[in-house]
């Protein structure tokens, strides 16, 4: 569903917006499109028995929403909760998660054209995650293919999506 | 003209199963009560409209036997035949007959068709029968409209999306045509040009004029099934004038076209009383309003520094947002709302064909069917008051002789009964059989070693027995109950719909089984506990009392865990925070929620109760996936989220929760 959406917007405007984020010193963006709502970080619910990057479950209007933080997941900085943490709310097959994110910067319209495949290099998420490098404005964004992190088989918090 | 026809199928099944079940209650009705006009006539049009539309949808297997059913009951509703328990049981056999090759249809099986073979001969011998028998009035009812033939001027104008219904007009041109004889021009004037024309929009009318010997009413009973979705205008005309009426009758028809179609209009919006909403609409309407109840919670804790006098403006508007989002809440909460007739309205027919089968005569007496429930409980409410109900006639109630024989009367009363008491939803299955022997029952425990001799046997011992997995009381087994699989399995249903069966008997006088309910699925009744700095709900079902840990033996198994001895019994002590993996300090007063679920008790430790409430039930599975131990959760009222236990598999796991190495054991602790 998201795949065909992104295909008409890059189709009419060549272009592809991002929300950027950062986890400790990189950046990060994803497509705008999968994003629900940009929330800051409420007390959660701890669930028994899951990974200690999965915080809990949240109420966000009314519905139980799991929460995933990303820096714990990728140990890239210091897991600190307060009044600035942000949770991205994300919409994925109609299930909605949560990451928690070091910062949100802001909605970037990459041209299509300028996104690139990724080079095997070090970064901290594996690079089966990455959908493409872009640079706008000097700047170094790394595009996240966030289905299929969020399916991976450590996290499976969503249905496997067809790859 | 080629139409899709299948996507018509859906509503076709729909409305033809819920015909049939009207139907089948009218007959079963007139059994009792005798010869009723009002409710033949509805069953003869019930029938009558089911054939038309069977026919048009190409099942010409259910129009065809439609179609001698409806020559039966119109021979009935004229009084030509007497309504007796023959014809009934034809006639009941038809309706089972045209619901299995309906179901059959909706499933893409294929119909049956031996099945009503036998049927329409049946029908047909029936018809027969009573026409030699009946055939003086007969003669004499036919003999009098025939003197008077008459003459109509019919004005047949079917609304634009008739097609889409999957009507054929010639079929009801034909029809009228065996009445009588029949002229019929077509009325082209609302045909528009051929670009803007429209296929499947019918802009045809006709204009019949029909010489019969038949009323204005056997005409509109033609169009019956169609009625509302074509105007028909149907005026008597004198027999001699014919060529200047039809010349001011055609000006009439174009302007009536404004006019009819606007009658056809009002009428289909009368017939809006119901419309069919998804479920999942109905449900995140309620999730919003849990919602909207839980913010208005939080506004009203944010609210309590307001001065009654400085601030009264705003005092009372928070009073009426307060009334107005409880009135919201109960009026969305109502929409899932259903009539329990949608159950107890399946008995009267079982109890009348079990009747039969065992020979026992019996008056069902329903009460309280317009009481509503949730209809996700309704759903689920079935099979248990079916084994009730089976239950009821195959060993309650006595055979009739045996009634006579101990001075009751030879019919005997089943009862099923359903109110509201005190926020839970109650149902009562009473007969006025035998009741239960206590001593037979201690017998068969014994005999099947559910009881040891030295046990103490009281009456609470019995009821409790009765509900023992299998536990049977027949001698035999029946194809009416007594497989084993019996009480045991009601029972286990209704407490997963958060419910309980009682049993009440006295030896002679009958049984009463008490089903208690909550009013929905959606909430659940729920004691919220603190464990390790959490809180969990434990559904109030299952709870079956609460102690202080101080004021009990807890004793240390080496290698079990804990026991809690609790009046001679020996019951495993589990603690929340081990089935949460989560690391607590010590606890001042720990308590025990004993549970019992699936015919186990187990206790659980948590760290203090923290109140009831009724809680709105949450999956978690939604967003995320199955948790283990948890059946959902909830939203408590400050709008945090917490887990609610899944006690039926804490039961059955719980030899597998490994306690954590805590410091000290329980018993240490007070």
């Amino acid at each position: 569903m998201n795949d065909s959406r992104t295909d008409d917007a890059a189709s009419t405007a060549q272009k592809k917006e991002v929300l950027s984020f950062r986890l400790g010193a990189e950046e990060y963006c994803l497509d705008i499109l999968s994003v629900q709502e940009i929330r800051g970080y409420d007390t959660v619910t701890s669930i028994a028995n899951t990974p200690e990057f999965i915080k809990g479950v949240i109420n966000l209007r009314g519905h139980i929403v799991p929460i995933v933080d990303l820096r714990i997941k990728f140990r890239l900085s210091e897991a600190k909760y307060d009044s600035t943490t942000i949770v991205i709310i994300l919409n994925l097959n109609k299930k909605m998660i949560g990451i928690v994110v070091d910062s949100v910067s802001d909605v970037i319209a990459v041209p299509v054209a300028d996104i690139r495949e990724a080079p095997r290099f070090g970064s901290a998420i594996n690079t089966e995650f990455i959908a493409g490098m872009a640079t706008v404005d000097q700047r170094m964004l790394i595009v996240v293919n966030i289905e299929r992190l969020l399916s991976s088989d450590d996290l499976q918090l969503i249905d496997q999506v067809a790859a | 003209m080629s139409l899709d026809l299948s996507r018509f199928h859906a509503t076709f099944f729909a409305e033809s199963l819920e015909g049939l079940n009207q139907v089948e209650e009218a007959l079963l009705s007139i059994e009792q009560r005798g010869h009723d006009k009002d409710a033949l006539d509805a069953i003869f049009r019930a029938i009558h409209s089911l054939k038309g539309s069977a026919g048009s949808l190409g099942f010409g297997v259910i129009a065809e036997l439609a179609h001698d059913m409806e020559s039966v009951l119109d021979r009935l509703r004229q009084a030509l035949m007497p309504v007796s328990a023959e014809s009934t049981n034809v006639l009941l056999r038809g309706v089972d007959c045209l619901r299995n090759w309906i179901l059959a249809a909706e499933a893409k099986e294929p119909m049956d068709a031996a099945a009503g073979a036998g049927l329409v001969r049946e029908l047909q011998l029936l018809l027969q029968r009573k026409v030699e028998a009946g055939s003086e009035t007969a003669r004499h009812a036919a003999a009098e409209p025939a003197a008077g033939k008459r003459r109509y001027v019919i004005v047949f104008r079917p609304a634009q999306d008739f097609f889409h219904s999957g009507n054929d007009p010639a079929r009801f041109i034909d029809e009228l045509a065996q009445l009588g004889e029949l002229e019929s021009t077509v009325d082209l004037s609302a045909l528009p040009g051929m670009q803007s024309f429209v296929p499947i929009t019918c802009y045809l009318a006709w204009r019949i004029k029909l010489e019969t010997a038949a009323s204005a009413n056997d005409i509109r009973e033609v169009f019956e099934w169609v009625s509302n979705c074509c105007a028909l205008e149907i005026e008597e005309a004198p027999l001699s004038e014919a060529a200047p009426e039809s010349a001011a009758g055609e000006a009439g028809a174009a302007r009536g076209d404004v006019a009819g179609g606007g009658a056809a209009e009002v009428r289909r919006d009368a017939g809006l009383v119901t419309m069919h909403v998804r479920t999942e609409k109905i449900d995140e309407l309620v999730n919003l309003v849990g919602e909207l109840v839980i913010t208005h919670t939080m506004l009203r804790q944010t609210a309590q520094g307001l001065d009654a006098i400085k601030d009264a403006r705003a005092v009372s508007v928070f009073a009426q947002l307060e009334r107005n989002v409880q009135d919201i809440q109960e009026r969305v909460l109502a929409i899932r709302m259903m009539p329990v007739n949608h159950v107890f309205g399946r008995f009267p027919r079982l109890v009348r064909d079990l009747g039969l089968q065992l020979g026992k005569a019996i008056e069902l007496k329903i009460s309280g069917e317009q009481a509503e429930l949730d209809k996700s409980v309704i759903e689920q409410l079935i099979d248990p008051l079916t084994h009730l109900v089976r239950n009821a006639l195959d060993h309650g109630i006595e055979l009739p002789a045996d009634r006579l024989s101990v001075g009751k009367p030879a019919k005997s009363t089943l009862s099923l009964h359903a109110e509201h008491r005190g926020g839970r939803f109650v149902i009562t299955v009473t007969d006025d059989g035998r009741g239960i022997n206590p001593e037979m029952v201690k017998r068969r425990a014994l005999e099947i070693g559910l009881l040891n001799s030295l046990e103490e046997f009281d009456e609470a011992a019995m009821y409790a027995m009765l509900l023992k997995p299998g536990f049977s009381m027949a001698q035999k087994v029946s194809n009416v109950s007594g497989r084993g699989v019996g009480l045991d399995v009601v029972s286990e249903n209704v407490r997963k719909l958060g419910g309980s069966l009682d049993i009440q008997s006295k030896l002679g006088t009958g049984t009463t089984f008490t089903i208690n309910l909550p009013m929905t699925l959606a909430i659940v009744d729920g004691m919220i506990v603190g464990a390790g700095g959490e809180r969990y709900i434990i559904p109030i079902a299952f709870i079956r009392e609460c102690l202080q840990v101080s004021s009990v033996n807890v004793q240390s198994v080496v290698g079990q865990g804990q026991v809690l001895q609790l009046r001679g019994d020996y019951i495993p002590v589990i603690n929340v925070m081990d089935i949460c993996a989560l690391q607590g300090g010590q606890v001042v007063q720990p308590v025990l929620v004993v549970i019992e679920a699936e015919n186990r008790t187990i206790a659980l430790q948590v760290d203090e109760l923290l109140g009831q409430d009724q809680v709105v039930f949450k999956s978690l599975e939604a967003n995320y996936r199955k948790v283990e131990f948890m059946a959902g959760a909830s939203i408590l009222g400050d709008g945090r989220v917490a887990l609610i236990l899944d006690i039926n598999e804490i039961v059955k796991q719980h030899a597998t929760i490994r306690a954590l190495s805590r410091n000290q054991p329980v018993a240490a602790v007070v």
